[in-house]
């Protein structure tokens, strides 16, 4: 680079800094104009209605009622019933797109046309529960101590990687991939077949996928709610990733004969249910009802997961 | 000299990314992390459990704009309560609420907070992003807060844990309950919860 070069790039800088500056004071001023700018929930919104959040016009429109409706309130004789009635249009406009209103849309997104029997399911897994899975896990979280179930934790965590890689594949993530293979065999080798999990504390994170994560990542949508006894919330999406990865996808499960599987199994529902203790009592103590709360809490947490990268 | 020029170009690239980063965000950052260093301060102390979610519970209600919230979770179904069922809804839910949320500091174990990003919302209000860090765990928890402010005071309107927004969460629950079997009972539950009853 030549010295004249540099001293464009500085004059030049020095020019977009000043002009950024302005910029921003700018926006700063004019602060009612940002009122109806768009939160990052509006992206959550369904694609008809993203449109007409951002026409202008639209806005512009409501807006100048707004200004009408403060007025009316000084001399309400005035009303004719025309304003009145944009004056509720805005409201309920204003209701129907402000950001926390966009939100709302989590909940509008709760499809669940089979309540019902979900919620019969839930009532049955609830039944489970008490007799066989919380004693199990009461026992297992007595019997052994935070350091075995460490291990037991990251050695299923490791094997779930022969889960994970394939699926990356499907998506096309080669490089996480990789990364994931990488992770496995640090795991295997100086984590002892994958008994000390290593890599977290190399700055390896674990990226977990499943083939209803692949699905959705190829457009397929969650569709109808699910609670299925012992499995816990899904959807029909998910459940069928879940049987994939299971049935056609884990090498793991191609390796071990029957009687191993299920210990595997069984071990996994273990480890996980003993980790949810505290959780899942909290839910059922304190809300107010836990088949709701459960559901918006998975619905919300499945699809952050499956946006993820 | 090159190296020099170097370095002023990028002062000067930076400079913009500086004055848009507003006071708010500072001061959004700051609310959070000490009202993080409040609590485990709280947590810390060798007082009784007793005085400790007392502590808790007051420093809860201080910052956190239940009143909103519980408008909010309640809904359309808000519009129809009439002013007694108003207030004493409103009442109600803020302890509910407040009992919700203290018994997550039950078991305390040298975690610390984390602050990692804060976002501007366009319209003031902020986003701070956290993680807890949990003693001999390598995988923290991420919590993030919506802040407002009202008269320039900071408050916090959401709670986002793991992914699940506190008040989107509420808002689904309550609906569902109104829906299925009205507020009444809603109202008998929140009392019962709360322990009033």
């Amino acid at each position: 680079m030549k010295k004249t070069q540099y001293y464009l790039i500085f004059i030049l800088s020095i020019f977009s800094s000043v002009s950024f500056a302005n910029l921003a004071h700018i926006n700063n001023r004019n602060s009612s104009a940002q009122e109806y700018r768009p939160g990052p929930y509006v992206a959550n919104l369904p694609y008809e209605m993203q449109k007409e959040y951002y026409m202008p016009q639209k806005i512009a429109e409501f807006q100048n009622v707004k200004d009408d409706s403060v007025d009316l309130k000084k001399d309400s004789d005035q009303k004719s019933s025309k304003q009145k009635e944009s004056a509720q249009n805005y409201e309920k406009y204003r209701l129907q797109y402000s950001k926390y209103e966009a939100k709302y849309v989590v909940e509008n997104e709760i499809f669940d046309p089979f309540e019902p029997v979900n919620r019969m399911s839930f009532a049955i897994h609830d039944v489970i529960d008490k007799v066989i899975l919380l004693p199990a896990a009461h026992a297992y979280d007595f019997v052994l101590p935070q350091f075995g179930k460490d291990i037991v934790n990251n050695f299923l965590t490791n094997l779930g990687i022969a889960v994970t890689v394939p699926n990356q594949l499907l998506q096309g993530k080669f490089d996480l991939a990789f990364e994931s293979v990488q992770r496995f065999l640090v795991n295997l080798t100086l984590g002892v077949f994958g008994m000390f999990d290593v890599a977290s504390y190399e700055q390896m994170p674990y990226h977990k996928e499943d083939f209803g994560k692949t699905l959705a990542f190829y457009g397929v949508p969650g569709g109808p709610y699910l609670f299925v006894p012992i499995l816990g919330p899904s959807n029909v999406r998910d459940l069928t990733g879940q049987y994939v990865d299971y049935d056609k996808i884990d090498p793991v499960k191609k390796k071990f004969d029957r009687a191993q599987n299920n210990q595997r199994k069984f071990a996994t529902g273990l480890n996980k249910r003993s980790q949810n203790i505290d959780f899942i009592d909290n839910i059922k103590t304190k809300s107010i009802d836990p088949y709701s709360k459960l559901r918006s809490l998975y619905i919300q947490n499945r699809k952050t997961i499956v946006k993820m990268k | 000299m090159r190296n020099i020029m170097k370095k002023l170009c990028l002062i000067f690239i930076l400079i913009p990314g500086l004055v848009f980063a507003s006071e708010n965000l500072v001061k959004g950052q700051d609310f959070i992390n000490q009202l993080s260093k409040d609590v485990i301060g709280i947590l810390e102390t060798k007082i009784s459990q007793h005085e400790k979610q007392e502590k808790l519970r007051s420093l809860f209600k201080k910052n956190v704009n239940t009143k909103w919230i519980g408008k909010f979770a309640l809904g359309k179904y808000f519009r129809n309560l009439n002013k007694e069922q108003k207030s004493q809804y409103l009442e109600l839910y803020s302890d509910f609420i407040t009992e919700n949320y203290i018994v997550h500091f039950k078991k305390f174990d040298n975690q610390y907070v984390n602050i990692l990003t804060s976002q501007d919302l366009d319209d003031g209000d902020i986003f701070v992003k956290t993680e807890i860090r949990q003693h001999n765990n390598p995988s923290p928890i991420k919590i993030d807060y919506l802040i407002r402010f009202e008269s320039g005071n900071p408050l916090i309107y959401d709670i986002v844990a793991e992914n699940v927004s506190l008040i989107a969460a509420q808002r689904s629950e309550f609906n569902s309950v109104v829906s299925n079997e009205g507020i009444d009972f809603l109202l008998d539950m929140l009392r019962k919860k709360v322990g009033k009853l």
